[in-house]
Protein backbone atom coordinates (compact mmCIF):
# COMPACT_ATOMS: atom_id res chain seq x y z
CA UNK A 1 0.00 0.00 0.00
CA UNK A 2 1.21 3.70 -0.77
CA UNK A 3 1.62 5.81 2.57
CA UNK A 4 1.21 9.00 1.98
CA UNK A 5 3.82 10.82 4.33
CA UNK A 6 2.68 14.34 5.65
CA UNK A 7 5.57 15.02 7.84
CA UNK A 8 8.85 13.13 8.10
CA UNK A 9 11.53 14.67 10.72
CA UNK A 10 15.01 13.06 10.41
CA UNK A 11 17.67 13.54 13.29
CA UNK A 12 15.47 16.81 14.08
CA UNK A 13 15.94 19.38 17.23
CA UNK A 14 13.93 21.94 18.58
CA UNK A 15 14.51 24.52 21.26
CA UNK A 16 14.29 27.93 22.28
CA UNK A 17 17.50 30.69 21.27
CA UNK A 18 20.67 28.79 22.30
CA UNK A 19 18.55 26.11 24.35
CA UNK A 20 17.57 22.44 22.82
CA UNK A 21 14.86 20.71 24.35
CA UNK A 22 14.08 18.01 21.73
CA UNK A 23 16.38 15.57 20.11
CA UNK A 24 17.10 13.04 17.72
CA UNK A 25 13.60 13.08 16.84
CA UNK A 26 12.96 10.78 13.40
CA UNK A 27 9.61 9.67 13.07
CA UNK A 28 6.84 10.57 10.27
CA UNK A 29 3.15 11.70 10.51
CA UNK A 30 1.21 9.52 7.60
CA UNK A 31 -1.99 10.54 6.09
CA UNK A 32 -4.83 8.51 8.05
CA UNK A 33 -2.79 8.33 11.50
CA UNK A 34 -4.59 9.46 14.90
CA UNK A 35 -1.61 10.18 16.72
CA UNK A 36 -0.42 11.01 20.22
CA UNK A 37 2.33 12.72 21.38
CA UNK A 38 2.37 11.31 25.54
CA UNK A 39 5.16 12.17 28.14
CA UNK A 40 5.67 14.24 31.53
CA UNK A 41 4.96 17.87 31.60
CA UNK A 42 8.11 19.63 30.41
CA UNK A 43 9.53 16.52 28.21
CA UNK A 44 8.86 18.40 25.26
CA UNK A 45 5.99 17.35 23.81
CA UNK A 46 4.25 20.50 22.65
CA UNK A 47 8.30 22.01 21.59
CA UNK A 48 8.10 19.04 19.22
CA UNK A 49 4.57 19.89 17.58
CA UNK A 50 5.90 23.32 17.61
CA UNK A 51 8.89 22.58 15.62
CA UNK A 52 6.88 20.46 13.47
CA UNK A 53 4.59 24.00 12.86
CA UNK A 54 8.11 26.10 12.69
CA UNK A 55 7.16 27.70 15.71
CA UNK A 56 10.35 27.19 17.97
CA UNK A 57 13.44 27.19 16.33
CA UNK A 58 15.00 24.09 14.40
CA UNK A 59 18.40 23.19 15.87
CA UNK A 60 19.66 20.41 13.79
CA UNK A 61 18.13 17.76 11.47
CA UNK A 62 15.92 18.18 8.70
CA UNK A 63 12.22 18.31 8.81
CA UNK A 64 9.88 18.18 5.41
CA UNK A 65 6.22 18.54 5.00
CA UNK A 66 4.29 17.65 2.45
CA UNK A 67 7.55 17.07 0.95
CA UNK A 68 9.07 19.79 0.61
CA UNK A 69 11.59 21.17 3.56
CA UNK A 70 9.57 22.84 6.85
CA UNK A 71 11.06 26.04 5.81
CA UNK A 72 9.59 26.35 2.11
CA UNK A 73 6.48 25.19 2.60
CA UNK A 74 3.87 27.78 1.32
CA UNK A 75 0.59 26.85 2.07
CA UNK A 76 1.09 26.50 5.63
CA UNK A 77 -2.82 26.63 5.72
CA UNK A 78 -2.45 23.09 4.83
CA UNK A 79 -1.34 22.06 9.01
CA UNK A 80 -4.70 23.45 11.18
CA UNK A 81 -3.25 24.05 14.30
CA UNK A 82 -5.12 24.16 17.95
CA UNK A 83 -3.04 25.76 20.59
CA UNK A 84 -3.70 25.08 24.59
CA UNK A 85 -6.01 28.10 25.59
CA UNK A 86 -7.76 29.10 28.27
CA UNK A 87 -10.56 31.41 26.32
CA UNK A 88 -10.33 31.48 22.53
CA UNK A 89 -10.88 35.19 22.24
CA UNK A 90 -9.35 38.30 23.91
CA UNK A 91 -10.72 41.67 25.24
CA UNK A 92 -12.46 42.92 22.49
CA UNK A 93 -15.82 40.66 21.88
CA UNK A 94 -15.61 38.55 19.11
CA UNK A 95 -18.09 36.49 17.19
CA UNK A 96 -17.95 32.60 16.63
CA UNK A 97 -17.97 33.42 13.04
CA UNK A 98 -15.35 36.29 13.58
CA UNK A 99 -13.01 33.46 14.81
CA UNK A 100 -13.06 30.83 12.61
CA UNK A 101 -12.78 32.80 9.53
CA UNK A 102 -9.65 33.91 10.88
CA UNK A 103 -8.66 30.41 9.94
CA UNK A 104 -9.07 30.88 6.31
CA UNK A 105 -7.09 34.49 6.10
CA UNK A 106 -3.56 32.87 5.21
CA UNK A 107 -5.16 31.27 1.71
CA UNK A 108 -6.71 34.65 0.74
CA UNK A 109 -3.32 36.63 0.62
CA UNK A 110 -3.18 39.99 2.50
CA UNK A 111 -5.77 42.12 -0.27
CA UNK A 112 -7.70 38.91 -1.81
CA UNK A 113 -11.23 39.49 -1.32
CA UNK A 114 -13.33 37.17 0.87
CA UNK A 115 -15.19 35.12 -1.62
CA UNK A 116 -18.22 32.74 -1.98
CA UNK A 117 -15.93 30.09 -1.11
CA UNK A 118 -14.42 31.48 1.77
CA UNK A 119 -17.56 31.83 3.34
CA UNK A 120 -19.04 28.22 2.54
CA UNK A 121 -15.87 27.13 4.13
CA UNK A 122 -16.29 28.94 7.42
CA UNK A 123 -20.02 27.89 7.77
CA UNK A 124 -18.93 24.59 6.97
CA UNK A 125 -16.06 24.29 9.22
CA UNK A 126 -18.60 25.45 12.19
CA UNK A 127 -20.94 23.00 10.91
CA UNK A 128 -18.44 20.30 11.43
CA UNK A 129 -17.67 20.91 15.07
CA UNK A 130 -21.15 21.47 16.22
CA UNK A 131 -20.97 25.46 16.18
CA UNK A 132 -22.76 26.27 13.37
CA UNK A 133 -26.20 27.89 15.43
CA UNK A 134 -23.62 29.89 17.65
CA UNK A 135 -22.17 32.26 14.62
CA UNK A 136 -23.25 34.96 15.75
CA UNK A 137 -22.45 34.30 19.93
CA UNK A 138 -19.39 36.46 20.87
CA UNK A 139 -17.24 33.74 22.09
CA UNK A 140 -16.37 34.79 25.83
CA UNK A 141 -20.11 33.69 26.23
CA UNK A 142 -19.30 29.93 25.52
CA UNK A 143 -18.66 27.27 27.48
CA UNK A 144 -14.94 25.84 27.72
CA UNK A 145 -15.65 23.08 25.43
CA UNK A 146 -17.57 25.32 23.23
CA UNK A 147 -14.67 27.37 22.96
CA UNK A 148 -12.43 24.35 22.58
CA UNK A 149 -14.95 23.11 19.01
CA UNK A 150 -14.72 27.07 17.88
CA UNK A 151 -10.74 26.35 18.28
CA UNK A 152 -11.12 23.46 16.14
CA UNK A 153 -13.49 24.81 13.59
CA UNK A 154 -10.85 28.13 13.22
CA UNK A 155 -7.83 25.49 12.36
CA UNK A 156 -10.43 23.58 10.05
CA UNK A 157 -11.22 26.60 7.78
CA UNK A 158 -8.32 26.65 5.95
CA UNK A 159 -9.34 22.62 4.89
CA UNK A 160 -6.47 21.36 6.47
CA UNK A 161 -4.98 17.64 6.04
CA UNK A 162 -3.10 17.45 9.06
CA UNK A 163 -5.07 18.90 12.29
CA UNK A 164 -2.61 19.19 15.13
CA UNK A 165 -4.44 20.35 18.71
CA UNK A 166 -1.85 20.76 21.71
CA UNK A 167 -4.04 19.58 24.62
CA UNK A 168 -7.37 19.89 23.84
CA UNK A 169 -9.57 17.73 26.49
CA UNK A 170 -7.36 19.44 29.52
CA UNK A 171 -9.66 21.49 31.76
CA UNK A 172 -13.10 21.25 30.04
CA UNK A 173 -15.53 19.04 31.96
CA UNK A 174 -16.12 15.33 31.08
CA UNK A 175 -19.20 16.07 28.63
CA UNK A 176 -17.32 18.19 27.12
CA UNK A 177 -14.10 16.40 26.61
CA UNK A 178 -16.56 13.58 24.92
CA UNK A 179 -18.13 16.37 22.69
CA UNK A 180 -14.05 17.16 21.50
CA UNK A 181 -13.58 13.54 21.27
CA UNK A 182 -16.50 13.10 18.67
CA UNK A 183 -15.64 15.62 16.72
CA UNK A 184 -12.11 14.10 16.34
CA UNK A 185 -12.95 10.91 15.60
CA UNK A 186 -15.92 12.83 12.99
CA UNK A 187 -12.75 14.30 11.49
CA UNK A 188 -10.55 11.43 11.23
CA UNK A 189 -13.00 9.36 9.29
CA UNK A 190 -13.64 11.85 6.88
CA UNK A 191 -9.83 11.67 6.70
CA UNK A 192 -8.15 14.21 8.61
CA UNK A 193 -4.90 13.05 9.57
CA UNK A 194 -5.03 13.82 13.48
CA UNK A 195 -1.87 14.44 16.13
CA UNK A 196 -3.17 15.28 19.65
CA UNK A 197 -0.43 16.74 22.35
CA UNK A 198 -1.96 14.94 25.51
CA UNK A 199 -1.27 13.58 28.97
CA UNK A 200 -4.49 11.22 29.28
CA UNK A 201 -4.50 8.52 26.31
CA UNK A 202 -7.93 7.55 27.48
CA UNK A 203 -10.53 9.53 25.74
CA UNK A 204 -8.31 9.16 22.61
CA UNK A 205 -8.24 4.96 23.02
CA UNK A 206 -10.70 3.64 20.55
CA UNK A 207 -9.54 6.07 17.50
CA UNK A 208 -5.06 5.60 18.13
CA UNK A 209 -3.37 4.31 15.35
CA UNK A 210 0.12 5.33 16.98
CA UNK A 211 1.70 6.73 20.31
CA UNK A 212 4.48 8.91 20.18
CA UNK A 213 5.75 8.75 23.67
CA UNK A 214 8.33 11.46 25.24
CA UNK A 215 10.29 12.18 27.52
CA UNK A 216 13.78 14.06 29.04
CA UNK A 217 13.61 15.99 25.48
CA UNK A 218 13.50 12.14 23.35
CA UNK A 219 11.25 9.58 21.63
CA UNK A 220 10.97 6.99 23.68
CA UNK A 221 8.62 5.20 21.92
CA UNK A 222 6.97 5.27 18.46
CA UNK A 223 4.37 2.70 17.40
CA UNK A 224 1.38 1.15 17.90
CA UNK A 225 -1.11 2.12 20.83
CA UNK A 226 -1.09 -1.42 22.80
CA UNK A 227 -2.80 -1.81 25.54
CA UNK A 228 -0.17 -1.54 27.80
CA UNK A 229 1.24 2.02 26.48
CA UNK A 230 -2.84 3.42 26.69
CA UNK A 231 -2.24 1.91 30.46
CA UNK A 232 1.06 3.68 31.01
CA UNK A 233 -0.08 7.06 29.33
CA UNK A 234 -3.62 7.21 31.42
CA UNK A 235 -2.84 7.48 35.04
CA UNK A 236 -2.47 11.57 35.55
CA UNK A 237 1.16 12.03 35.16
CA UNK A 238 0.60 15.41 37.13
CA UNK A 239 0.90 12.64 40.24
CA UNK A 240 4.41 12.05 39.19
CA UNK A 241 5.43 15.96 38.89
CA UNK A 242 6.12 17.43 42.24
CA UNK A 243 6.91 15.64 46.04
CA UNK A 244 9.53 13.76 46.66
CA UNK A 245 8.71 11.21 43.71
CA UNK A 246 10.99 10.95 40.59
CA UNK A 247 8.93 11.45 37.36
CA UNK A 248 8.04 9.01 35.63
CA UNK A 249 10.33 10.13 32.99
CA UNK A 250 11.06 7.06 30.12
CA UNK A 251 9.23 3.93 29.27
CA UNK A 252 9.27 1.14 31.68
CA UNK A 253 11.92 -1.69 29.64
CA UNK A 254 8.83 -3.93 28.93
CA UNK A 255 6.86 -1.48 27.06
CA UNK A 256 9.49 -0.56 24.70
CA UNK A 257 9.38 -1.94 20.89
CA UNK A 258 11.22 -5.36 21.00
CA UNK A 259 11.72 -4.76 24.75
CA UNK B 1 -24.41 80.82 17.68
CA UNK B 2 -23.55 77.49 18.48
CA UNK B 3 -21.47 77.02 16.02
CA UNK B 4 -19.20 80.84 16.04
CA UNK B 5 -15.95 79.33 16.73
CA UNK B 6 -16.07 78.33 12.92
CA UNK B 7 -15.27 81.58 11.85
CA UNK B 8 -11.91 81.62 13.00
CA UNK B 9 -10.04 79.80 10.33
CA UNK B 10 -7.91 78.17 13.30
CA UNK B 11 -10.44 76.50 14.73
CA UNK B 12 -11.70 75.27 11.10
CA UNK B 13 -8.43 73.52 11.43
CA UNK B 14 -8.38 72.15 14.70
CA UNK B 15 -11.87 70.72 13.83
CA UNK B 16 -11.03 68.90 10.83
CA UNK B 17 -7.47 67.57 12.69
CA UNK B 18 -10.06 66.60 15.51
CA UNK B 19 -11.84 64.54 13.10
CA UNK B 20 -9.41 63.43 11.66
CA UNK B 21 -7.40 61.98 14.96
CA UNK B 22 -11.20 60.97 16.29
CA UNK B 23 -11.18 58.02 13.37
CA UNK B 24 -7.76 57.29 13.29
CA UNK B 25 -6.58 56.91 16.89
CA UNK B 26 -9.60 54.15 17.87
CA UNK B 27 -8.98 52.69 14.82
CA UNK B 28 -5.20 51.72 15.19
CA UNK B 29 -6.20 51.98 19.34
CA UNK B 30 -8.82 48.03 18.73
CA UNK B 31 -5.58 45.97 17.59
CA UNK B 32 -3.29 47.42 20.23
CA UNK B 33 -6.07 46.65 23.22
CA UNK B 34 -6.62 43.33 21.60
CA UNK B 35 -2.58 42.70 21.78
CA UNK B 36 -2.89 43.87 25.57
CA UNK B 37 -0.44 46.19 24.65
CA UNK B 38 -2.73 49.48 25.43
CA UNK B 39 -0.29 51.52 26.65
CA UNK B 40 1.97 50.93 23.50
CA UNK B 41 1.03 54.73 22.49
CA UNK B 42 2.28 56.25 25.49
CA UNK B 43 5.13 54.95 24.25
CA UNK B 44 5.49 56.16 20.87
CA UNK B 45 4.31 59.77 22.45
CA UNK B 46 7.26 59.46 24.48
CA UNK B 47 9.61 58.88 21.53
CA UNK B 48 8.15 61.33 19.31
CA UNK B 49 9.19 63.93 21.71
CA UNK B 50 13.03 63.48 21.42
CA UNK B 51 11.96 63.62 17.79
CA UNK B 52 10.50 67.08 17.52
CA UNK B 53 12.96 68.22 20.36
CA UNK B 54 15.45 66.54 17.82
CA UNK B 55 13.36 68.97 15.28
CA UNK B 56 13.36 71.82 17.35
CA UNK B 57 17.42 71.96 17.51
CA UNK B 58 18.28 71.22 13.93
CA UNK B 59 15.24 73.72 12.59
CA UNK B 60 13.91 70.70 10.83
CA UNK B 61 10.09 70.27 10.59
CA UNK B 62 9.12 68.93 14.35
CA UNK B 63 6.56 66.97 12.69
CA UNK B 64 8.38 64.94 9.72
CA UNK B 65 11.70 64.44 12.39
CA UNK B 66 9.02 63.16 15.50
CA UNK B 67 7.11 60.78 12.80
CA UNK B 68 11.00 59.21 11.90
CA UNK B 69 11.94 58.82 15.70
CA UNK B 70 8.51 57.05 16.41
CA UNK B 71 8.25 54.92 13.15
CA UNK B 72 12.06 53.95 14.36
CA UNK B 73 11.39 53.34 17.91
CA UNK B 74 8.45 51.47 16.66
CA UNK B 75 10.20 49.35 14.47
CA UNK B 76 12.81 48.61 17.13
CA UNK B 77 10.32 47.70 19.94
CA UNK B 78 8.59 45.59 17.70
CA UNK B 79 11.62 43.72 16.59
CA UNK B 80 12.93 43.51 20.25
CA UNK B 81 9.75 41.77 21.26
CA UNK B 82 9.14 39.46 18.09
CA UNK B 83 13.09 38.01 18.79
CA UNK B 84 11.92 37.53 22.50
CA UNK B 85 15.30 39.25 23.49
CA UNK B 86 13.18 41.55 26.13
CA UNK B 87 9.71 41.51 27.52
CA UNK B 88 7.29 43.49 26.09
CA UNK B 89 6.58 45.88 29.35
CA UNK B 90 10.13 46.21 29.36
CA UNK B 91 11.09 47.51 26.45
CA UNK B 92 8.28 49.73 26.78
CA UNK B 93 9.45 51.43 29.87
CA UNK B 94 13.11 51.92 28.02
CA UNK B 95 11.52 53.66 25.28
CA UNK B 96 9.23 55.88 27.96
CA UNK B 97 11.63 56.96 30.23
CA UNK B 98 14.80 57.16 26.84
CA UNK B 99 12.17 59.40 25.00
CA UNK B 100 10.65 62.26 27.66
CA UNK B 101 14.85 62.33 28.77
CA UNK B 102 15.92 62.69 25.05
CA UNK B 103 13.08 65.18 24.89
CA UNK B 104 13.58 67.17 27.51
CA UNK B 105 17.52 67.08 27.34
CA UNK B 106 17.42 68.06 23.68
CA UNK B 107 14.67 70.83 23.91
CA UNK B 108 16.92 72.85 26.51
CA UNK B 109 19.40 73.19 24.06
CA UNK B 110 17.24 74.27 21.11
CA UNK B 111 17.36 78.03 20.10
CA UNK B 112 14.44 79.45 20.94
CA UNK B 113 12.67 76.98 22.39
CA UNK B 114 11.27 76.94 26.07
CA UNK B 115 8.86 74.75 28.60
CA UNK B 116 6.39 76.26 26.57
CA UNK B 117 6.99 74.50 23.39
CA UNK B 118 7.24 71.27 25.52
CA UNK B 119 3.99 72.00 26.45
CA UNK B 120 2.36 72.51 23.47
CA UNK B 121 3.81 68.97 22.22
CA UNK B 122 2.71 67.26 25.53
CA UNK B 123 -0.67 68.10 25.62
CA UNK B 124 -1.98 69.66 22.69
CA UNK B 125 -2.29 73.33 21.41
CA UNK B 126 -4.84 73.52 18.43
CA UNK B 127 -4.23 77.05 17.75
CA UNK B 128 -0.66 75.67 15.91
CA UNK B 129 -1.81 73.61 13.56
CA UNK B 130 -0.57 75.42 10.53
CA UNK B 131 -2.82 74.74 6.77
CA UNK B 132 0.57 72.95 5.97
CA UNK B 133 0.36 70.95 9.33
CA UNK B 134 -3.12 70.05 8.32
CA UNK B 135 -2.31 69.48 5.10
CA UNK B 136 -0.01 66.53 5.99
CA UNK B 137 -2.36 65.22 9.02
CA UNK B 138 -5.00 64.18 6.24
CA UNK B 139 -2.67 62.92 4.09
CA UNK B 140 -1.32 60.15 6.94
CA UNK B 141 -4.61 59.66 8.81
CA UNK B 142 -6.48 58.52 5.47
CA UNK B 143 -3.07 55.92 5.01
CA UNK B 144 -3.70 54.97 8.62
CA UNK B 145 -7.57 54.87 8.07
CA UNK B 146 -7.15 52.95 4.73
CA UNK B 147 -4.72 50.22 6.05
CA UNK B 148 -6.44 49.76 9.32
CA UNK B 149 -9.71 49.18 7.45
CA UNK B 150 -8.87 47.76 4.46
CA UNK B 151 -6.27 44.90 6.49
CA UNK B 152 -8.73 44.80 9.56
CA UNK B 153 -9.12 41.00 9.36
CA UNK B 154 -5.50 40.12 8.89
CA UNK B 155 -4.60 42.56 11.71
CA UNK B 156 -7.57 41.12 14.20
CA UNK B 157 -6.28 37.60 13.23
CA UNK B 158 -2.46 38.53 14.31
CA UNK B 159 -3.70 40.56 17.55
CA UNK B 160 -5.89 37.62 18.95
CA UNK B 161 -3.59 34.97 18.13
CA UNK B 162 0.08 35.20 17.23
CA UNK B 163 0.92 31.86 17.38
CA UNK B 164 -1.77 30.56 15.21
CA UNK B 165 -1.27 33.52 12.58
CA UNK B 166 2.00 32.37 12.37
CA UNK B 167 1.33 28.57 12.20
CA UNK B 168 -1.66 29.18 9.13
CA UNK B 169 1.09 31.03 7.13
CA UNK B 170 -0.07 34.71 7.44
CA UNK B 171 3.13 37.41 7.44
CA UNK B 172 2.82 37.65 11.07
CA UNK B 173 6.35 39.67 11.32
CA UNK B 174 5.47 42.10 8.68
CA UNK B 175 1.36 42.98 9.60
CA UNK B 176 2.98 43.93 13.34
CA UNK B 177 5.15 45.64 12.27
CA UNK B 178 2.81 47.80 10.28
CA UNK B 179 0.71 48.00 13.27
CA UNK B 180 3.89 49.82 15.10
CA UNK B 181 4.32 51.91 12.38
CA UNK B 182 0.42 52.94 12.01
CA UNK B 183 0.36 53.20 15.55
CA UNK B 184 3.60 55.86 15.92
CA UNK B 185 1.77 57.75 12.85
CA UNK B 186 -1.34 57.93 14.84
CA UNK B 187 0.87 59.26 17.95
CA UNK B 188 2.31 62.28 15.18
CA UNK B 189 -0.81 63.37 13.81
CA UNK B 190 -2.40 63.81 17.04
CA UNK B 191 0.21 65.69 18.78
CA UNK B 192 -0.84 69.06 17.93
CA UNK B 193 -4.32 68.35 19.26
CA UNK B 194 -4.43 65.41 22.06
CA UNK B 195 -0.94 65.76 22.89
CA UNK B 196 2.19 63.26 22.89
CA UNK B 197 1.11 62.46 26.72
CA UNK B 198 -2.78 62.24 25.90
CA UNK B 199 -3.24 60.77 22.73
CA UNK B 200 -2.83 57.01 23.89
CA UNK B 201 -6.24 57.74 25.80
CA UNK B 202 -8.37 58.73 22.44
CA UNK B 203 -6.38 54.91 20.94
CA UNK B 204 -8.25 53.25 24.08
CA UNK B 205 -11.14 54.66 25.36
CA UNK B 206 -13.46 54.62 22.85
CA UNK B 207 -12.26 51.00 22.43
CA UNK B 208 -12.77 50.42 25.77
CA UNK B 209 -16.14 52.26 25.80
CA UNK B 210 -17.66 50.40 22.35
CA UNK B 211 -16.42 46.72 23.87
CA UNK B 212 -18.54 47.58 26.83
CA UNK B 213 -22.07 47.15 24.24
CA UNK B 214 -20.97 45.31 21.29
CA UNK B 215 -21.19 41.76 20.52
CA UNK B 216 -18.42 41.35 17.66
CA UNK B 217 -15.32 42.87 16.44
CA UNK B 218 -16.29 44.91 13.80
CA UNK B 219 -19.11 46.07 15.62
CA UNK B 220 -16.73 47.38 18.11
CA UNK B 221 -14.66 48.98 15.70
CA UNK B 222 -17.19 51.00 14.08
CA UNK B 223 -18.94 52.07 17.54
CA UNK B 224 -15.10 53.19 18.49
CA UNK B 225 -14.91 54.95 15.43
CA UNK B 226 -18.13 57.11 15.89
CA UNK B 227 -16.86 57.29 19.81
CA UNK B 228 -13.95 58.79 19.05
CA UNK B 229 -15.26 61.25 16.05
CA UNK B 230 -17.93 62.69 18.70
CA UNK B 231 -15.51 63.04 21.31
CA UNK B 232 -12.80 64.77 19.45
CA UNK B 233 -14.78 66.94 18.17
CA UNK B 234 -17.03 67.40 21.29
CA UNK B 235 -13.57 68.02 22.97
CA UNK B 236 -12.40 70.63 20.17
CA UNK B 237 -15.35 72.81 20.20
CA UNK B 238 -15.65 72.76 24.64
CA UNK B 239 -12.43 73.55 24.72
CA UNK B 240 -12.76 76.65 22.72
CA UNK B 241 -15.97 77.45 25.11
CA UNK B 242 -14.61 77.17 28.17
CA UNK B 243 -11.11 77.82 27.19
CA UNK B 244 -9.54 75.12 28.11
CA UNK B 245 -6.25 73.12 26.49
CA UNK B 246 -8.26 70.85 23.95
CA UNK B 247 -5.88 67.32 24.44
CA UNK B 248 -7.45 67.10 28.06
CA UNK B 249 -11.20 68.29 26.72
CA UNK B 250 -11.28 65.46 24.32
CA UNK B 251 -9.88 63.14 26.87
CA UNK B 252 -12.29 63.81 29.73
CA UNK B 253 -15.26 64.05 27.29
CA UNK B 254 -14.05 60.26 25.89
CA UNK B 255 -14.31 59.45 29.88
CA UNK B 256 -17.26 60.72 30.67
CA UNK B 257 -18.32 58.80 27.55
CA UNK B 258 -17.15 55.70 29.08
CA UNK B 259 -17.94 56.23 32.68
CA UNK B 260 -22.15 56.71 31.50
CA UNK B 261 -21.36 53.70 28.80
CA UNK B 262 -20.32 51.90 32.26
CA UNK B 263 -23.17 52.73 34.37
CA UNK B 264 -25.92 52.01 31.56
CA UNK B 265 -24.85 48.60 30.70
CA UNK B 266 -24.46 47.89 34.38
CA UNK B 267 -28.07 49.10 35.09
CA UNK B 268 -28.79 47.13 31.70
CA UNK B 269 -27.55 43.69 32.68
CA UNK B 270 -28.59 43.70 36.55
CA UNK B 271 -32.06 43.90 35.47
CA UNK B 272 -31.74 41.46 32.88
CA UNK B 273 -30.29 39.14 35.60
CA UNK B 274 -33.07 39.93 38.18
CA UNK B 275 -36.07 39.35 35.31
CA UNK B 276 -34.67 35.97 34.29
CA UNK B 277 -35.37 34.38 37.54
CA UNK B 278 -39.31 35.35 37.06
CA UNK B 279 -39.26 34.24 32.96
CA UNK B 280 -37.49 30.62 34.09
CA UNK B 281 -39.78 30.00 36.98
CA UNK B 282 -42.42 31.38 34.82
CA UNK B 283 -42.04 28.99 32.26
CA UNK B 284 -40.84 26.04 34.70
CA UNK B 285 -45.17 26.47 35.78
CA UNK B 286 -46.19 26.50 32.18
CA UNK B 287 -47.30 30.12 32.31
CA UNK B 288 -44.73 30.93 29.43
CA UNK B 289 -44.83 29.29 25.75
Amino acid sequence: MLVNTLAELRDAAFGYDDHVVLRDVSTTIDAGDFMAIVGPNGAGKSTLVKGILGLVDFAAGEVDMFGVPASALKDRWRVGYVPQRQTAGGPIPTTVKELVSSGRLARQGLFGRNSARDRMAVEQAMERVGVHHLAHTPVHRLSGGQQRRVLIARALAGDAQLLVLDEPTAGVDVDAQAAVVEVLADLSADGVTVVVVTHDLEPFAQLLTRVLWVSRGRITYDGEPTQAIIAAASEPFSHHDHGDEQPRETMPDDLRPGG
Amino acid sequence: MPLEFLQYDFMQRALIASILVGLAAPSVGIFLVQRRLALMGDGMGHVALTGVALGLLLGWAPVGVALVAAASGAVIIELLRSRGRTTSDLALAIMFYGGIAGGVVLIAKAPGASALSLNQYLFGAITTTSPRDLAVFAVLSAVVLALTLGLARHLFAVSNDEEFATASGLPVVQLNLLLAVLTATTVVVSMRIVGLLLISALMVVPVATAQLFARSFRATMAYALAIGLGCAVVGVSTSYYTNTPSGGSIVLTAIAVFTIAAVITAVVRTRTKMSRPQELRAQEQGFSS
